[in-house]
């Protein structure tokens, strides 16, 4: 890169970046009874760079593949710290009031002004269960934002001086030259439990393409419930610390939420409002984007295995001229 | 392009060129004007060509789909080709996740927006190729495309050259 180029970027390379935290990082996740109140869940945030929090979601696992209902996610309350323990609200908050569907669907709940957390932070918040009957099983909470790199820690590819684009979209699986036993390029026969690791995506070798949306999941049966992804770079460095699920991560909404007097689904989110990343991805030809896939259905009766398991992002192929 | 333009823009953030007029405009698409939208497509197999003619009289510029598939999904696979012979996906992508807006139980089905617009020529024409993965014949659904018509002002102050309409 030329100094002439260096001097027209940014001070910092922002890099999409998720922080999932769940079970794995604090056992008292696993299961909240009503109105148990868990405060002080610390998590240590990645050593390599600073971190801007700007947006937030949360999550319970489905209850059944038939009522497919997240039980007890309107309940929830919550309070955040910044990086000097210094809570962002007087009180637990009902996030019910805050925001629809948990932030999920890629609807996330604004963080305005972004928190600055210093690399290797420790992000604190406390959680309580408001409802008096439910139970929260496997709650989980996603923080969405940027890392901050100085450039040429990680690879910086980016547009040409001049160039000209196209909309266009990748499945996931998608292979130069194609499978033809995958015409679309969907994960093929998800097991109930399955797992599948450095998954590839490879892009053309006639343009580059930037990715600047995701999609994900079948919009037929047998649907996916508890299905999580982790991005990876072309160097394998993850986009997130842990797999996010799928319905966070790409946006899709195939749930029930439940209002008082029933339940509906989610209006105004689901596929079509696809899941931003940002920064964009901006993936040269031939380059890979590595992801993984998990499954963790095999609990629910009458999970089957899902033929064609759709990723799709969505951008621009970028030409230069 | 630059891209030192910015691609960082409010969406939809294009004026409209000097000398013409826009007007909101929309192609519904189905098996009435569109005889291939009401014939199933078999399992497992890619039905191609199937082309969305637009009219010849001005320009239209596409700024969001919607596939009208009422309550229901529709489990079709779709590329969209546009009227400058790109296809726009390297494999045929979820219709109900390309072109299908959420709400449609409740609420009235929202547009999915179609961002960067495509600016069609004159009598130019869209092309869709449907792909279905199920085990059962699909029938495609309707499509509107939304966007606005550019054209040159039909009238003009011979005096000033201002535009009336």
């Amino acid at each position: 890169m030329s100094p002439q180029s260096r001097n027209k970027l940014p001070r910092y390379q922002q890099r999409f970046q998720i922080y999932v935290v769940d079970q794995t990082i604090d056992p008292r996740l696993a299961s909240v009874a009503p109105g148990t109140l868990i405060s002080g869940i610390r998590f240590q945030l990645d050593p390599d760079a600073p971190f801007l929090l700007r947006g937030r979601c949360y999550r319970v696992s489905y209850d059944s593949i038939d009522s497919h209902t997240q039980m007890g996610v309107e309940s929830v309350a919550f309070r955040l710290a910044g990086p000097d323990q210094d809570y962002r609200s007087m009180q637990l908050v009902p996030q019910n009031l805050v925001m629809p569907y948990g932030g999920q669907s890629a609807a996330w709940k604004p963080v305005y002004p972004q928190i600055f957390y210093p690399a290797r932070a420790t992000l604190t918040f406390d959680v309580q269960n408001l409802s008096a009957t439910e139970t929260l099983s496997n709650l989980v909470f996603y923080f969405l934002g940027v890392k901050l790199f100085d450039f040429g820690q990680n690879p910086a590819y980016t547009y040409p001086e001049r160039i000209r684009a196209t909309q266009y979209a990748y499945g996931a699986n998608y292979s130069s030259p194609p499978n033809p036993n995958n015409p679309t390029a969907a994960i093929q026969n998800l097991l109930p439990a399955d797992s599948r690791l450095l998954q590839i995506l490879q892009i053309k070798n006639d343009a580059d393409f930037v990715a600047r949306t995701i999609q994900a999941g079948p919009s037929y049966a047998p649907l996916a419930l508890e299905v999580f992804i982790t991005l990876r770079d072309e160097n394998r460095k993850a986009y997130s610390n842990l797999p996010v699920h799928f319905e966070v991560l790409a946006g899709p909404s195939t749930g029930n939420y439940l209002t008082g007097g029933g339940s509906i689904p989610a209006i105004g989110t689901g596929n079509s409002l696809a899941g931003v990343l940002f920064p964009e991805l901006y993936l040269p030809a031939n380059h890979i984007l590595y992801y993984d896939i998990y499954r963790q259905d095999s609990g629910y009766a009458g999970a089957e295995t899902i033929p064609d398991f759709p990723i799709t992002l969505l951008g621009s192929r970028v030409y230069s001229v | 392009m630059s891209p030192r333009g910015g691609f960082y823009r409010p969406q939809f953030a294009f004026a409209t060129p000097p000398g013409f007029v826009e007007e909101p405009f929309h192609y519904s698409f189905s098996s009435a004007n569109v005889p291939a939208l009401g014939v199933a497509v078999p399992a497992d197999i890619l039905v191609g060509n199937i082309v969305l003619q637009l009219q010849n009289d001005c320009e239209f510029v596409l700024r969001a789909i919607k596939a009208q598939n009422g309550v229901t999904p529709n489990d079709l696979f779709v590329i969209l080709k546009d009227p400058f012979g790109n296809y726009l996906s390297a494999v045929p992508i979820p219709l109900t996740a390309a072109f299908t807006g959420a709400g449609g139980a409740i609420i009235g089905q929202l547009a999915v927006p179609y961002e960067a617009e495509i600016i069609a020529p004159l009598g130019g024409f869209f092309e869709l190729f449907f792909y279905n993965p199920t085990a059962d014949p699909i029938t495609p659904p309707a499509l509107t495309l939304y966007g606005v018509n550019r054209r040159k002002p039909c009238y003009e102050d011979l005096a000033t050259g201002k535009v009336l309409s």
